[in-house]
């Protein structure tokens, strides 16, 4: 892997951590403020992005190959900014006390970009490697 | 160039992220959607269904009214404040001589989506005597039987467990996976509320020490209602969140209830909704934010008279 790889991989991860410390950050002040109400989306909402971020970090740690691409990425991150609203979205609306349908729309549009996501950087590898 | 276009994806698609985030927000908690409105008597009472079922009218006209309690010959209600638990808890004694006395009312009039008004304000509008609010029907799922009307089918899972509230005035406690809302109609269901636990059942305390709404765990304001024996009623609400009153656990409601003699007792929406309002006037402390002493408005109301 080139220097420039592992950088823009190294970049990739760090960016996912700090957004997981503000999904953590923003959870815990939303459940101090909460009266007792909690929910597991809510709670755990620092876990989506942290997750997201194990695979550029896997890329770094164990892969020798090149970084994977731009449209790979873009969709990685889409994902993972689709899948974060959702939970976050969720965890507030559990908290709230109600259901609202359209949420399933996130776990939908997150798991398909992350599916594209996924499949593109494994053509994107097939491709180069020919 | 390139550059600008590289930046352009992301823009883009957190743009519409944002934008549809946006509305779903709105669709959950702004943009009302009415779906039936129900027909009003020549009073402006939204609950003339009720009174055309039994052929009586509910006339004041000899009522006595004190500061806690009214009488007119088919309704008898006590009002009485406890201390529980570092908490003022206000309790309606209801007797009535018809079942169809008890009844419940939607804000506005209307079955809908995000149509709300204060829990004094649709008592006001329907001429009800005693209101507390209801299961906020709106901002959750579940059956919605009103009046002996089915306005919702939908259920909120098996393991949601109602209170069904029968035209000769007894209460159960089921659970949407056992019976479908069209058979509870069909065996003479009036009301189906959908919020719960049950709280006393048989007599008994049904909760456990643990047991909480969802996942909250703190003691908090509560509304609940619960039947001693037919026609003879309580109507529950404890303040909570403030300075005087920190509130109830679902199983301390749960006792307190079971120590007034409770058979079947059910637990309402509570936190900021909850709300007792008696002869137009608000008798317990709303608080949504422990602050400020204000009426949220809700969904839906159960009422006396």
């Amino acid at each position: 892997m080139s220097a420039s790889d592992k950088k823009l991989l190294r970049r990739s991860a760090l960016a996912y951590l700090y957004t997981a410390l503000g999904c953590g950050a923003f959870a815990l002040i939303y459940e101090h403020f909460s009266h007792g109400v909690y929910s597991p989306f809510m709670t755990c909402l620092f876990a989506v992005p942290l997750l997201f971020g194990l695979w550029p970090l896997g890329w770094l740690l164990f892969s020798r190959g090149r970084a994977p691409g731009r449209l790979s990425r873009r969709l990685w991150g889409a994902a993972a900014a689709t899948l974060t609203v959702g939970a976050c979205l969720r965890g507030v609306f559990d908290i709230y006390g109600t259901t609202v349908a359209l949420v399933s729309v996130y776990w939908w549009a997150g798991g398909l970009l992350a599916a594209a996501a996924v499949l593109t950087g494994i053509l994107g590898h097939r491709f180069d490697a020919s | 160039m390139k550059q600008k276009r590289r930046g352009l994806w992301p823009l883009l698609y957190g743009t519409a992220l944002v934008l549809f985030t946006a509305y779903v927000l709105l669709d959950a908690f702004v943009i009302p959607r009415r779906y039936v409105t129900v027909e009003s008597d020549s009073s402006g009472s939204s609950i003339s269904a009720v009174s055309a079922d039994t052929g009586q009218t509910n006339t004041a006209a000899q009522a006595t009214v004190t500061a806690d309690s009214y009488s007119d010959g088919s309704i008898s209600i006590q009002i009485t404040t406890y201390r529980v638990n570092n908490t003022s808890v206000y309790v309606a004694d209801v007797t009535l001589s018809d079942a169809s006395d008890l009844q419940t009312a939607f804000a506005q009039g209307t079955f809908g989506k995000n149509i709300t008004q204060t829990t004094s304000s649709i008592a006001k509008s329907t001429g009800a005597i005693l209101a507390i609010n209801g299961d906020y029907y709106s901002a959750r799922s579940g059956y919605v039987i009103r009046n002996g009307v089915l306005y919702r089918s939908t259920s909120a899972g098996a393991s949601q467990e109602d209170l069904v509230i029968y035209a000769d005035g007894t209460f159960a406690l089921v659970t949407e996976g056992e019976t479908s809302a069209e058979a509870l109609l069909a065996a003479g269901a009036r009301q189906v509320l959908s919020f719960g636990p049950g709280l006393v059942e048989n007599g008994q305390v049904a909760v456990t020490a643990s047991e909480e709404v969802d996942q909250a765990m703190t003691n908090n304001p509560r509304t609940a209602i619960g039947m001693i024996s037919p026609l003879h009623y309580v109507l529950v609400v404890a303040d909570g969140r403030t300075s005087q009153s920190t509130g109830l656990s679902l199983y301390q409601l749960a006792g307190f209830m079971q120590g007034l003699g409770v058979q079947t007792g059910y637990n309402l929406d509570g936190g900021g909704s909850s709300t007792m309002v008696f002869d137009g006037s608000v008798i317990n402390q709303p608080t949504t934010n422990g602050k400020t002493i204000t009426e949220r408005k809700v969904s839906d109301i159960v009422c006396i008279g």
